[in-house]
């Protein structure tokens, strides 16, 4: 079934075309709504809110752009005006922040095994800046294109680009100062 | 000498490649909590509630303003084809109009149950997901 296809029958009160579209879709969702808000307890009432909006907004679903890009934009605007409502100013504070000053804390003697140190990186992930957070997940795990984060987000693919970097390059020269810091502990001990 | 925990995946190569492999493999990995696993009916069922609620409203008021319509229309046609009648008419109802009025708003109202709420009352009762 395509797109339209699916559309049109949501439209028409197709209870199964409806379930259709929120389970194909529900992870795409679930990922940008607690990636944003990294809150699990709000997160389920937050995707509700979504899909709802996605249901009574569907008439105005044109088919320009791909399905998925478009309830990404409802996902992404809905998390953001949660965030903004649930913290205030507490995290255009963490935005102000330069970015070599995202806090880590992470104990090195604790981790030994891959798992660990994925766990590591994903803690490392959440402590980035919304904006960073939000590109990494649909770049990386819902392997969207630059053009479609820019649908998404609104924010120009050069901006895009340069976040996506960034956010890597922090990732990266963290795990790099762990191996760093462990490497002077090896030759201390 | 104390064992390395976090070196070994770029011990080999030392080029920082092996970050970039871990880096790529944690991004792309899913380990966030899913949703329930009802979720999708829920949301359908909560979708069609809805859509039933909207298409039995907008069919009320069409048939609403089909029967309003037709009323003005009979009155204008009665009123211009005979206006003695239509005082006498009004002499009688006029004086009624609490009667009227009440009968009407309840008239109204078992239309609207039948159009509106029996239909999404009935949807509720079928569709309502069980826990």
């Amino acid at each position: 079934m395509t797109d339209k296809e699916l559309v049109q029958q949501v439209r028409n009160g197709n209870q199964h075309a409806c379930r259709f579209l929120v389970a194909k879709y529900q992870g795409l969702v679930n990922h940008m709504v607690r990636r944003i808000l990294l809150r699990n307890e709000v997160a389920e009432d937050i995707c509700q809110d979504v899909f709802l909006k996605v249901f009574s907004r569907l008439s105005a679903f044109r088919g320009e752009a791909k399905l998925s890009t478009w309830i990404a934009t409802i996902a992404y605007h809905t998390s953001i005006t949660e965030l903004n409502r649930m913290k205030g100013k507490k995290e255009s504070s963490l935005e102000l922040l330069p970015v070599t000053s995202v806090p880590v804390s992470f104990e090195p003697v604790h981790a030994f095994e891959t798992e660990e140190v994925k766990k590591i990186l994903l803690t490392m992930i959440e402590t980035l800046p919304v904006h960073y957070r939000t590109i990494l997940t649909l770049f990386y795990l819902e392997e969207f294109s630059y053009r479609e984060i820019e649908q998404v987000t609104g924010m120009p693919e050069g901006t895009i680009k340069n976040y996506l970097y960034r956010a890597r390059y922090l990732l990266k020269s963290k795990l790099e100062k762990i191996q760093q810091n462990e490497r002077a502990e090896i030759f201390m001990v | 000498m104390k064992e390395p925990k976090y070196l070994w995946y770029n011990q080999e190569a030392g080029t920082g490649n092996e970050s970039d492999d871990l880096l790529d493999q944690v991004l792309k990995s899913d380990n966030m909590m899913p949703l329930p696993d009802d979720f999708a009916d829920r949301m359908a069922a909560k979708a069609v509630k809805r859509y039933i609620l909207k298409q039995s409203l907008s069919e009320f008021f069409v048939y609403l303003g089909v029967i309003l319509l037709a009323a003005i229309i009979f009155c204008a046609v009665f009123y211009f084809t005979s206006p003695e009648a239509w005082s006498r008419w009004g002499n009688v109802l006029l004086p009624r109009w609490n009667l009227i009025a009440g009968l009407s708003t309840t008239g109204l109202f078992v239309f609207f149950a039948d159009r509106v709420i029996l239909p999404w009352l009935i949807f509720s009762a079928t569709k309502a997901p069980r826990h």
